[in-house]
């Protein structure tokens, strides 16, 4: 029926491309975000060990980290074995052609393998227990449950939080006997983790100089370009990905960079922020999460990158007002108006001034955010993510400005 | 890891002997085989790489557009030990997608609607950069095969020494012993970027100056390419009077 192959997935077809690089000229997002404007992250722990639920608006992505006694490698007898494998299998319904399924799995895949093993971010030999004869085997389970774009990210952050979460049991090795403890007899163990990356993901379009953080699965398709970086909270790159039909030269890909390093921090002090959370819960016996349905579903206690990590945010900078605001109209999906409806009233509370239309129009954006990069660069850290609830709580611009405005009268002429 | 060994000694040279800007040896040669439209053979140090272009032609499928169909393999007998499937693993599936990317960004695609261009590339020998390698030799196939391009598209790989030294074109030995491995694809004049990569891990700081050695790596390969597709020309003309013109 479909004569072109994925037709009905979004962004696929000619006019939806141009609808979005036309959209993309003007700096403006479908769900009403800035192009530096990531959306929530929202984390559900499971009540096993290493069962993590992520979800970034409607990308849904659970996974389970699970270990067993093995053989270690004879290339690396005294190192831990590390699996990563990404089960595609939930969105199969996107892609009508094998080869557009096998690829979207190869690309996560590879990215997985490189951000987290070729990094080294595991420290496998600790998980040696007897070299050359038993090593602890850890395996990650990636299940995309829902595809709304992003699915790099969701799935780095995944299966650092699974990771971080997971312990293992406990085990000793005495005349030649191996004996493995259960929870009751010792304290499980967690992994130990030599660093911590996640990845940042940007769109580029033909039309536009901006590179767009975070896409929605309309947004990616119709990209030109698209970079994956990965860093760890040291700022080191740990993966880079980028390629496409839009050449992109090293001022943009820089400036991806230097954006994603600040995200890619707040992003794990937020999974260790969590973390600690579900430990508190744990310890005060708290019922935990029972069973998969209750960890994907929307009744579960999530605990939010917004919530958690925009409390602190307020009390590092007091509250600038102006009128930044965002879109509340035309927001398209409908996952965008849920949120919208829960911020609804601390809107009302902060008394809020009325919608400026012309506020995020681009012309007049120059004026306003020419002052915030001196803001910017005098507050340090953990600023650098875009922050729908902070948006909407103190209206302050977006801090990425600062790179984005010295860049941008270069853009321009280069375009 | 980040390297076994020092990849750079005390004198400023590389395990091989090369300085650390300082590309392997490139051998390249274009319109090797007859039946193909488009072939080109490229050295790169060790490397060793075929590569041959069908194309254009019709497409099978509907597409409007046109197609560009790419397939990446290595011999078998390309690698010290001997490899069981020359294609189709996870590594070659990716390279493959990478080449069509890198391509798909430099071919002139509006000129070919509803066609589909076939590139083939069999690495024979497998000494480091395979990837950058590859790509160089389907450009000149490409270019071959008279197929229009915006530029060169080329590719070079470049490293970080320990004492943060950036290194161009990585071979085999330098790739295994640990340390950052960096592969850009740029259109060197326009200073464009059509694909990057990199793996293993160093600071934020050094990734300009990385991926400037590679951008630089890629203007001297260009350089050695154009010289190469000159010298073809003048070779293929000289039957007739056409390589006095030139």
């Amino acid at each position: 029926m479909f004569m072109n192959s994925n037709l009905f997935e979004p962004g696929k077809s000619k006019p939806e491309r141009n609808f979005v690089q036309l959209a993309v000229k003007q700096n403006q997002r479908f769900d009403g975000r800035r192009s530096n404007e990531c959306r929530d992250v929202e984390l559900t722990f499971g009540s096993d060990w290493g069962t993590v639920a992520v979800s970034m608006g409607d990308t849904k992505v659970l996974t389970r980290v699970t270990c067993d006694m093995g053989t270690p490698a004879t290339s690396r007898p005294n190192e831990g074995k590390f699996q990563l494998n990404v089960n595609l299998a939930g969105v199969a319904f996107l892609d009508e052609l094998q080869t557009t399924h096998d690829q979207r799995s190869l690309t996560l895949n590879s990215l997985l393998e490189r951000t987290f093993r070729s990094s080294r971010s595991v420290d496998l030999e600790s998980l040696c227990v007897a070299a050359e004869h038993h090593v602890w085997c850890i395996r990650v389970d990636v299940n995309v449950l829902n595809h709304d774009g992003n699915l790099y990210d969701a799935s780095t952050i995944a299966t650092l939080a699974a990771l971080m979460h997971f312990r293992r049991p406990d085990v000793t090795f005495a005349d030649d006997k191996l004996r493995i403890y259960t929870e009751k007899e010792r304290d499980f163990i967690p992994l130990l983790f030599l660093h911590y990356p996640v990845s940042v993901t940007y769109c580029i379009y033909k039309s536009s100089w901006q590179p767009i953080v975070d896409p929605t699965l309309l947004e990616e398709n119709a990209a030109d370009s698209v970079i994956v970086l990965s860093f760890n909270s040291y700022q080191e790159l740990c993966s880079l990905n980028a390629g496409g039909t839009a050449p992109t030269n090293v001022r943009t890909i820089m400036q991806c960079a230097r954006n994603a390093a600040t995200r890619c921090k707040s992003l794990v002090d937020f999974i260790r922020k969590a973390l600690s959370l579900d430990e508190e819960r744990r310890l005060q016996g708290d019922r935990l999460v029972d069973g998969l349905v209750a960890l994907i579903g929307n009744t579960q206690h999530k605990l939010s990158f917004n919530k958690l990590m925009g409390y602190k945010k307020q009390e590092q900078q007091p509250t600038p007002s102006d009128k930044m605001e965002l879109e509340n109209e035309s927001s398209e999906e409908p996952e965008v108006e849920e949120i919208e409806a829960k911020e609804e009233p601390s809107k009302e509370e902060t008394g809020e001034a009325p919608m400026d239309s012309s506020g995020w129009l681009p012309q007049d954006e120059d004026s306003q955010e020419l002052p915030i990069p001196s803001e910017a660069s005098t507050s340090n850290a953990g600023k650098g993510k875009p922050n729908r609830s902070k948006n909407k709580a103190n209206k302050k611009p977006l801090p990425k400005k600062q790179n984005h405005s010295d860049s941008e009268e270069e853009a321009r002429q280069f375009i | 890891m980040a390297g076994k060994y020092e990849l750079l000694s005390e004198q400023g040279l590389r395990l091989d002997g090369r300085r650390p800007h300082e590309l392997r040896r490139i051998k390249c040669k274009l319109g090797v085989f007859e039946q193909p439209d488009g072939s080109a053979y490229m050295e790169q140090g060790n490397t060793k790489v075929l590569a041959a272009v069908y194309g254009p032609h019709q497409a099978k499928s509907k597409h409007t557009e046109s197609i560009i169909n790419c397939q990446y393999s290595q011999a078998t007998f390309s690698t010290a030990e001997r490899k069981y499937r020359p294609r189709g693993d996870r590594k070659s599936l990716e390279f493959k997608m990478y080449l069509q990317q890198a391509l798909s960004a430099a071919i002139k695609s509006e000129l070919y609607p509803r066609s589909q261009i076939d590139i083939y590339v069999e690495v024979l020998q497998a000494d480091g950069a395979n990837y950058a390698v590859a790509l160089n030799a389907a450009t000149l196939a490409l270019i071959d095969a008279g197929i229009c391009l915006n530029e060169f598209i080329v590719a070079c790989t470049a490293s970080l020494s320990k004492s943060n030294i950036p290194l161009t074109d990585i071979s085999h030995f330098e790739e295994v012993s640990g340390g950052p491995k960096l592969t850009v694809a740029a259109l060197p004049t326009a200073e464009k970027i059509a694909f990057l990569e990199m793996s293993e891990r160093f600071h934020i700081d050094h990734l300009e100056t990385v991926i400037e050695t590679a951008m630089a790596g890629c203007r001297e390969i260009r350089d050695i390419l154009e010289a190469a597709v000159k010298e073809h020309l003048l070779h293929m003309g000289s039957a007739s009077d056409f390589a006095k013109v030139c």
